[in-house]
């Protein structure tokens, strides 16, 4: 991805900031996919893409003097993704009317595992994720999809990293039973 | 390999391992790398995120102009403060209603530029030299100092009665003026005749308002060196 290469993000974001459309589509499509994902963890594919987007327009309100390089843009749009997710669970609680309408869908666990075994289908991987308990789900997902280190997912998560730590290890245990299999070594 | 604490948590690499790993081609590597995977297709919200984008960058335009108005506006208002400012106490002084101090201040400065305003004993809220009446001899109304009563007659003495001054002119030194004790008579406002030669004459006044005097005249010295 052109994006990736620190001589070529700067360029990109230096263009974007100065309204180049195009480099703004670039920096979107690198970087637009871990915040959904992560989002489907947490609400549901549907609620993921609304979130999304809001997350986006809220940081396009600083995207003009944003400075760093692109993981820093990616996990600075996933810490405004999980505010407006916390914001939609509030929202959700005041109006529990609306919880229906967001309740994620579930698929059948051999489905699963058979889509998982071809590393094709991304959502069927975040369907298993889901599973997980919530806190165990949202650092994996931080850790693999939005690829941040241990300190910065305790930051967002408000947990500390040993607690990180801990939540990454039974989480993937339990995604290795999920899949049928033991624990690589060293989990 | 740093393990946590509690002995109970991965090492930091474990995951990097996992995904770098080529060997591992364990089913849980997999789903890692599946939800971790690269995307060619069309993001979804990707039209919504552009058009914030596109009002985001027509916005920089739009916001220079507003800033330049709302400056526009604030010079303005702070010019007009300015002049309401420095316009009523030029009135206060001239009307004599700024206090002692003040007034001999105000007197001095003023005087440099050309503009006469009366000395700080010069309203005493009477006028018993019967040279210069005034078709209201009583102190203003309520003691308010917006008006005052004497014609201005700058270094003329007069001795005909005249009509009230125009309210914008400023009495001279001597004359009747309004109060600046609100109606009461001042402590030390002895009636005096005044020569009307424009210039300020030195009322018998008691120690207390020479000290003030002298004291608003070496302020008012430190004032002039400070505007030099």
């Amino acid at each position: 991805m052109d994006v990736q290469s620190p001589p070529t993000w700067a360029a990109t974001l230096t263009a974007a900031q100065g309204g180049d459309e195009t480099a703004f589509t670039a920096i979107f499509r690198a970087l637009n996919p871990a915040v959904v994902r992560y989002l489907t963890v947490l609400c549901g594919r549907t609620a993921a893409e609304d979130l999304a987007a809001e997350t986006w327009v809220a940081a396009l309100r600083g995207f003009a003097s944003f400075t760093g390089d692109e993981r820093s843009l990616r996990a600075w749009l996933i810490t405004i993704a999980r505010a407006r997710w916390v914001d939609a669970v509030r929202a959700q609680t005041r109006r529990p009317e609306l919880v229906t309408d967001t309740a994620p869908e579930v698929v059948g666990p051999d489905d699963v595992v058979g889509a998982v075994e071809t590393a094709e289908a991304t959502d069927a991987a975040l369907e298993l994720i889901r599973r997980l308990p919530d806190d165990q789900a949202e650092v994996i997902t931080l850790r693999v999809v939005g690829q941040l280190e241990v300190a910065e997912v305790a930051e967002l998560t408000g947990k500390t990293a040993n607690h990180v730590r801990v939540l990454t290890h039974r989480g993937l245990r339990r995604l290795a039973d999920l899949l049928g299999e033991k624990p690589p070594e060293g989990l | 390999m740093s393990r946590s604490p509690e002995g109970s948590g991965p090492d930091d690499d474990v995951l990097g391992r996992l995904l770098r790993t080529p060997d591992d081609a364990s089913r849980l590597r997999a789903l890692l790398a599946a939800a971790a995977a690269e995307t060619t297709a069309p993001a979804p919200g990707e039209a919504a995120a552009l058009a914030a984008y596109r009002e985001l960058v027509q916005e920089p335009a739009g916001i220079p102009s507003l800033t330049r108005r709302r400056q526009a506006r604030l010079a303005v208002a702070a010019i007009s403060s300015v002049v309401v400012l420095v316009g009523g106490g030029v009135a206060a002084a001239a009307g004599g209603a700024l206090p002692d101090g003040a007034q001999q201040v105000a007197k001095t400065v003023l005087g440099a530029v050309g503009v006469h305003v009366p000395g700080p004993t010069s309203s005493s809220g009477s006028n018993d030299n019967g040279s210069e009446p005034t078709s209201d001899a009583s102190p203003t109304r309520g003691g308010e100092a917006t008006e005052p009563a004497a014609p201005v007659h700058h270094g003329q003495p007069t001795t005909t009665p005249e009509p009230k001054a125009h309210p914008s002119t400023p009495p001279t030194p001597g004359n009747s003026g309004p109060s600046r004790h609100h109606g009461n008579p001042a402590p030390h406002a002895t009636p005096h005749p005044t020569p009307h030669h424009g210039k300020p004459t030195t009322p018998p006044v008691t120690s207390h308002r020479q000290a003030t005097s002298a004291h608003a005249r070496k302020l008012a010295r430190l004032v002039m060196q400070a505007r030099r």
